[in-house]
């Protein structure tokens, strides 16, 4: 495998920050990011063979992320700790920031399997169809894990009080 | 996007900048993997040992880790995937399959014919690294036993020094003794590209060498599976009419392809006779996935793994428009038991895994099939 843009060496330098990122928000801590992507990698390095076949190796590879990430629920212990508040508040919109700290926390709490579909919604763009892929689960059960996590999300009052009474949430009128 | 919505998608956002910057992350997978071979390696000679009794000769064979080989050194190279015709066996031999090795034993020789993971007869053992309870069977006498392991680096390795080519790939052969056995030969064959080792413990040299003479790598076994498949993600031939019923038409020939970590684990060709029970069985399944029954317990780590283990059933046609027609089972793991076509996917049943578990075994934990929701 010579193309960089196929090999394994390739792909982990021109994919892996990408693939940090997301893991970044999935588990809300950078050292876990790091070893949810390196687990991930890992696990991809042994069939490398076969994932570099597959149309889209990086799919292949976000897979293995968010299954892994949602296998440490019961291996791990819920150990993210809401990063601290960085110094950019201080020319922030402070009610905004306020608000996104507070989504930011709240997410840290939910299952994972929520998080991870807030996570492929609102930060990947995804679309359900392929989050029921990724999760190795029915669309259905995404719309699910979704309600039940702006269900959560509602019952913190820095949220509720400014977002929680909007309009109709996307997949309650589906 | 409703303002929650867009309070979550801003808060996700505002936050990547934080996010590990991955300068040596190469570096890290890469010494990740070398722990994880490490592991999996000890885990498999502790399994093979324990079970031969010879646990206090761990420390003396395990190999130096000072010395051991950079991981990429260590990955098995690709055979090259050509999609041959299936190799005809020598008479009266059976053929076993793994990782794109094709070891040939006397037709009447058993597989995996242990107890306690102790020989009983002459057999061929894959050692895939399946756990097995140690209970100090003792072994017959005189028998013959052909390993098949996937380390390259396996303790037995050591004696194979001498440079062969096995189907054009390079590979080393050697002979020594068995530790402790000295009634016995260890004739060993290393091939490097697929990353498997077999070796022969045998009274009969000139049967170790017969055997060893035999193995070939092969993209396609003599049954017709490929060596590796990718179970999870990958694009199953289309037929036409897929999405209406599992299996279409009606198919003359079938064959069984077990996988594991998408590598070929076993096979089987399916009687003609019992093509027709198998297109019934299939057929008569409901639409849906299964749920194991309440008595099943696996990690998630091992759920993610059984992504990887399976079943593929390949029908072939002997119509005008021959397309093939694969259906993927899966009979373990956390959710999707199922069968697929691609197109449609189905629940499975304890007729269904009795079929397949008779046909090529399985190397994994699997929910009772009597059980199954």
């Amino acid at each position: 495998m010579s193309d960089p843009g196929t090999s394994f060496d390739g792909f982990v330098r021109a994919r892996g920050p990408t693939l940090l990122r997301f893991a970044y928000s999935l588990t809300g801590d950078g050292g876990l990011a790091e070893d949810l992507v390196q687990d991930a990698l890992a696990k991809a390095y042994r069939r490398w063979d076969n994932a570099a076949a597959i149309e889209r190796p990086e799919a292949y590879v976000r897979r293995i992320v968010v299954t892994t990430y949602i296998s440490w629920h019961r291996r791990r212990s819920n150990r993210e700790v809401p990063a601290p508040i960085p110094d950019r508040v201080a020319t922030d919109d402070v009610e905004a920031f306020v608000q996104r700290d507070a989504v930011w926390r709240a997410m840290a709490e939910l299952p994972r399997r929520q998080r991870a579909v807030l996570v492929l919604r609102y930060y990947e763009a995804r679309p359900d169809a392929e989050i029921a892929v990724l999760l190795g689960c029915a669309e259905g059960t995404v719309r699910s894990l979704a309600a039940r996590a702006f269900a959560s999300l509602r019952r913190e009052p820095e949220i509720a009080g400014s977002a929680g009474s909007s309009a109709p949430l996307r997949e309650e009128t589906r | 996007m409703n303002d929650l919505e867009q309070l979550i998608s801003d808060a996700l956002h505002a936050r990547d900048r934080e996010a590990p910057d991955g300068a040596h992350l190469l570096s890290d997978v890469r010494a990740k993997v070398a722990v994880r071979r490490r592991r999996d390696w000890t885990s498999a000679v502790m399994a093979a040992l324990a079970t031969a009794g010879v646990v206090t000769a761990v420390i003396a064979v395990l190999p130096d880790e000072r010395h051991a080989a950079p991981p990429v050194a260590e990955t098995p190279a690709a055979v090259e995937a050509i999609e041959a015709p299936p190799p005809t066996p020598p008479p009266d031999t059976q053929a076993v399959s793994y990782h794109g090795v094709e070891v040939f034993v006397p037709a009447d020789w058993g597989v995996d014919a242990t107890r306690c993971g102790t020989p009983m007869r002459d057999t061929v053992i894959i050692e895939d690294g399946r756990g097995q309870l140690a209970c100090l069977v003792a072994e017959p006498p005189g028998l013959t036993v052909v390993r098949v392991s996937p380390a390259v680096d396996s303790p037995r390795a050591a004696v194979a020094t001498e440079a062969v080519t096995v189907s054009g790939q390079p590979a080393r052969r050697g002979v020594g003794t068995p530790a402790g056995r000295g009634e016995r030969e260890l004739a060993v064959l290393v091939l490097p590209g697929p990353g498997v080792v077999v070796s022969v413990e045998s009274p009969d040299a000139k049967l170790a060498a017969e055997l060893l003479d035999a193995v070939r790598i092969v993209a396609v076994d003599s049954v017709g599976c490929r060596d590796r498949y990718t179970l999870a993600g990958s694009r199953l031939p289309y037929r036409p009419g897929a999405a209406a019923q599992l299996v279409l038409g009606e198919p003359t020939t079938a064959r069984i392809c077990r996988y594991a970590d998408d590598w070929l684990g076993g096979s089987a060709a399916v009687a003609p006779a019992e093509v027709v029970r198998l297109v019934g069985i299939l057929n008569a399944l409901p639409v849906g996935t299964s749920t194991p029954g309440p008595g099943y317990f696996a990690s998630e780590e091992i759920c993610a793994e059984d992504l990887h283990r399976g079943f593929v059933i390949q029908f072939g046609y002997d119509d005008a428009a021959p397309e093939p027609l694969d259906v993927v089972v899966h009979i373990s793991g956390c959710d999707g038991l199922s069968a697929s076509n691609g197109m449609r996917t189905t629940k499975i049943n304890e007729p269904l895994v009795s079929f397949l578990l008779t046909a090529v075994g399985y190397d994994g934990h699997y929910p009772n099939p009597t059980e199954l929701r």
